[in-house]
């Protein structure tokens, strides 16, 4: 009996000296002890991790950025204990691991490192908000965002407030104001970025309502942002921020800038370690210091963290799996960048231009197997493909706005060998990153259409089929032919009513007879070009009828083929043939060839050539030889007023020179543009037939007020 | 009037028809327009769900692996616990043997322990008897030895009282006798101090002496000195 007893009490002994181990370890572990709690307050603060896990599970305690910082950041907690540990955002994207776990992996970082708060940063949001929000969900992490609102009340934890030795001090975090939300989460959530001014006014409202007497912002705002809210709001003791360009003043990187009213902001942006901030609390927040830590390999003992790497090492080993899929194979090197995947999104939906940012895709050199991993690791930008059509005078703005796009489809501010047209319109695929860009530099709404692909989607698809990712030449592009239709339609109607007895006259300047009168200038331009090649239908209707009488009577159809020379000289051949719309004494048909050059400069465009007409039907005349000129010119006087001027004549005579003629008709409009299709015009035609057989001309003028409908589509 | 008629028939006819044409053509931009407000909305919600879905998949295959990974430590550690339950139980049995055989031999020790107590009670008794007699014994020689010593100590003191009588006497002729040696000491100095003085008068006697000698010596030598030289001379 006395053997038990003493074995009993052995056992008791034991686990009084295990208790009192794990509290004297406990005691040692983050948060800090009583005797460093006097002291100043500490801010561990991380930022720009940008997801950066490698993915290899081989030396990932010592090789991996991630882990090493987690074990940093444990190991300091241990060493020298801190009061709070939050990160100012940036943190889970591009990274190819956190992009797969859509940021869950950095979720459990924070969660293993005590982090308490993350802001939510511009980039985050290429995960998409509902997987930030789905990946952050239960998490001792809380993602921060005063401004981000869903159905006017906050998405996420405006701020939280940490109490410090009785004192309050509130943590408010704001998201960047060019912040893009994906089109799915916009059109669905019914999510809104609030203006950052806004936000924090009634965060510190709230907070100083709950007793907090000091307030830190967590920004991922520019310096200019920042600037002025820390001076619109002197209750801001301290800016963090992270954001990468908000550290540059005159294109100067700084890390802290003191304002007169007390206020400071720190720029820390580094990401390869951690940042120790220590703060005087005892009156405003003194820095006492600031260093950052580079992190390093520590060695870790506890069950945590062998969970952590369990964790993390099952991420990589299900990544490894899904993402090990062979996509295709090359036989030799290719280097592949941002322009690659700008032309490849060119082919995939056949738009003149594509437009993406840049370091959308990090360059890389593939060769032999491209796995799925490869592309995972490589782009940089995961919003929607959008298409969309944008005018000349649109895409000259944004190449002049020196945003920072990568624009395929121009060459020497041609598309596809062609000027750029101010008016035309033409087909352009972006990402909705680019799109909201573009949408803010032209300051107007562009109706998209939205594909519904990343551009991850559209690489991996396309190097199954097509692979014009890792094509080298992409000239091709420029040779496809397209089909392009514009349609102007003028018409008037003019309708006159009179009625008189027979003693009166009719007075100066009025009618005598009741009379209807109504007319129409229709063209239609059917084009069929590439790079080099242009062939162009124009059928073309002139028909003004007062009462029974044909005015104009008018039908003509144009087949002009061009060859896209140069810039300045293009050769071509016409082929006119023109009848009457309407038979009266029979249906006559003029037939005329010629072929020559274009001549452009500027504004200007004429065209000289040589050939034949012949009337062939009903009547059929000589074959009469001529050269003609052509000349028309565009000027804008304001964004919706235009001047047009048209010059065509034809010098003609028969073989045996008879019968010169000159037929020359010119046309002067100016037109005003009420909207994208609609407009007004005032015309005046001038039409001179000169014959020197019998010495005698016929001249016709006309000035008409009409309203034109333009419209263009573009086929393929 | 009639031709009049006739045309308004025909371009309110013609107008009708523009009506309806246009009717038609905005009704129908208007169904696309929300047909494809629709297709839209629905191919955003299946993005996001699809999302979603494919989060929660991997999320759900990690958590998955992770649950087995912890079913497999959970089997062999159960399969652990297993073995050492039952090498408890092999150590409970041999330790219900080895305490069955413990408590055999204490109780054997406890009969031993009896029996030595009973043994070593006779003893003591025996012991305590022999030290009684012993403690006798001593206490009568002890008697004997006090008594003897205090007959011897009497006579000692009668000895001693006599010896110191006789010692006295001894001292008195002793300083009788000292006295008048001190006294023949004290006269033989005064002697002895006239015979030092003496004896220096006669030293001073002696060195002057010697140095009259020594002059004399030295006289002589010169004078031998010289009769050398007058010697030499004179050879």
């Amino acid at each position: 009996m006395s053997c038990k007893k003493s074995f009993h009490s052995a056992r008791i002994k034991a686990l009084i000296i295990l208790i009192a181990i794990i509290h004297i370890l406990g005691s040692n572990s983050f948060p800090k002890t009583q005797e460093h709690k006097d002291e100043n307050f500490t801010i561990i603060i991380t930022a720009n991790l940008q997801g950066l896990y490698s993915t290899e599970i081989e030396d990932q305690e010592k090789e991996d950025t991630i882990i090493t910082l987690a074990q940093s950041i444990v190991s300091e907690s241990k060493e020298d204990p801190f009061d709070l540990y939050v990160d100012l955002g940036n943190s889970l994207y591009p990274g190819a691991l956190s992009k797969y776990s859509y940021g869950s992996a950095i979720f459990d970082f924070f969660d293993f490192t005590n982090c308490k708060a993350t802001v939510l940063s511009s980039r985050d949001l290429n995960i998409g908000l509902s997987n930030i929000e789905l990946s952050s969900n239960d998490r001792k992490t809380k993602i921060l965002s005063s401004n981000m609102l869903r159905e006017q009340s906050p998405l996420f934890m405006p701020y939280f407030i940490h109490d410090f030795n009785g004192k309050k001090i509130a943590f408010i975090g704001i998201t960047s104001q060019d912040s893009v939300l994906d089109d799915a989460s916009k059109k669905i959530l019914d999510v809104d970025l609030l203006d950052y001014n806004e936000a924090v006014k009634s965060s510190i409202q709230r907070a100083k309502e709950e007793g907090c007497k000091n307030i830190i912002l967590l920004s991922s705002l520019n310096l200019r942002q920042n600037t002025e809210l820390i001076k619109n709001f002197p209750e801001i003791d301290l800016i963090f921020t992270g954001n990468e360009p908000g550290g540059k003043f005159f294109s100067v990187p700084i890390s802290r800038v003191d304002i007169d009213t007390g206020g400071t902001i720190l720029v820390l942006n580094k990401n390869k370690g951690f940042y120790r901030l220590e703060l005087n609390l005892t009156e405003k927040p003194l820095i006492e210091s600031l260093k950052f830590y580079e992190s390093s390999y520590k060695k870790i003992h506890s069950n945590s963290y062998n969970n952590f790497i369990s964790r993390i090492s099952i991420w990589k080993s299900k990544f490894s799996e899904e993402e090990n899929k062979i996509i295709t194979e090359t036989s030799k090197p290719i280097s592949i960048s941002d322009e690659n995947a700008a032309q490849m999104l060119r082919h995939r939906y056949r738009t003149e231009i594509a437009i993406i940012e840049k370091n959308s895709i990090l360059p890389k050199i593939v060769e032999g197997t491209i796995y799925s991993r490869t592309i995972l690791g490589i782009v940089n930008n995961d919003y929607p493909i959008f298409t969309y059509r944008l005018s000349g005078a649109d895409i000259k703005k944004i190449i002049e706005s020196d945003s920072d796009f990568v624009i395929s489809g121009i060459k020497n501010n041609k598309i596809q060998g062609y000027e750029i047209s101010d008016p035309k319109f033409y087909s352009v695929c972006s990402t909705q990153f680019v799109y909201d860009k573009v949408t803010r530099i032209l300051r107007k709404d562009i109706k998209y259409t939205n594909r519904w692909n990343t551009i991850t989607e559209e690489i991996t698809d396309d190097l199954k089929k097509d692979k014009s990712f890792i094509k080298e030449n992409y000239d091709y592009l420029d040779e496809r032919f397209r089909l392009a239709i514009d349609i102007n339609l003028s018409n008037f109607y003019d309708k006159s009513e009179v009625s008189m007895g027979d003693k009166i006259s009719t007075p100066p300047g009025k009618p005598s007879t009741t009379y209807t009168r109504w007319g129409m200038e229709d063209t239609i331009n059917i084009k069929f070009y590439n790079n080099h090649h242009e062939f162009l239908f124009t059928p073309y209707i002139y028909f003004i009828k007062k009462d029974e009488q044909y005015l104009q009577n008018l039908l003509r159809g144009t087949f002009l083929y061009t060859y896209n020379a140069n810039d300045y000289v293009k050769p071509y051949h016409k082929s006119v043939g023109e009848t009457v719309v309407k038979e009266v004494d029979g249906r006559p048909i003029l037939v005329r060839e010629t072929i020559g050059a274009s001549l452009f400069w500027k504004t200007l465009n004429g065209k000289i050539g040589i050939g034949f007409e012949k009337q062939i039907q009903e009547e059929e005349g000589p074959v009469v030889y001529g050269f003609e000129t052509i000349m028309d010119a565009k000027f804008n006087i304001t964004n919706s007023l235009a001047y047009i001027f048209k010059l065509d004549t034809f010098i003609s005579s028969a073989q045996d020179q008879s019968n010169l003629q000159m037929r020359t008709e010119i046309a002067n409009s100016l037109s005003l543009q009420i909207n994208s299709i609609l407009g007004i015009s005032l015309k005046h035609k001038w039409f001179k037939l000169y014959s020197r057989e019998i010495e005698d001309s016929y001249k016709y003028t006309q000035t008409l007020i009409s309203l034109d409908l333009k419209t263009d589509f573009k086929f393929f | 009037m009639k031709l009049y008629k006739l045309f308004f028939a025909k371009a309110s006819l013609y107008l009708l028809q523009v009506l309806v044409l246009i009717s038609s053509i905005s009704c129908a931009t208007m169904t696309a327009s929300e047909s494809e407000n629709k297709y839209d909305q629905i191919k955003a919600e299946n993005k996001i769900i699809k999302q979603n879905i494919t989060l929660l998949i991997r999320e759900n295959n990690v958590l998955k692996e992770e649950n087995s990974k912890l079913k497999n430590e959970n089997a062999s550690l159960k399969s652990d616990l297993k073995l050492l339950e039952a090498k408890i139980e092999l150590l409970n049995k041999n330790h219900e043997k080895e305490i069955a055989l413990l408590n055999e031999r204490y109780s054997t020790l406890l009969l031993q322990k009896d029996k030595l107590e009973q043994e070593s009670s006779s003893k003591i008794s025996q012991l305590q008897a022999e030290n009684k007699a012993l403690e006798e014994k001593l206490s009568s020689e002890i008697l004997r030895l006090s008594l003897e010593i205090k007959n011897k100590e009497e006579s000692f003191a009668l000895e001693k009282s006599e010896m110191e009588k006789k010692y006295a006497e001894m001292e008195i002729a002793l300083q009788k006798k000292i006295s008048e040696a001190q006294n023949s000491l004290l006269s033989s100095q005064t002697q002895l101090e006239s015979l030092k003085t003496e004896i220096v008068d006669l030293k001073d006697k002696l060195q002057s002496a010697q140095k009259i000698i020594s002059e004399k010596d030295l006289t002589i030598e010169d004078l031998k000195k010289k009769n050398q030289t007058q010697e030499q001379n004179q050879k």
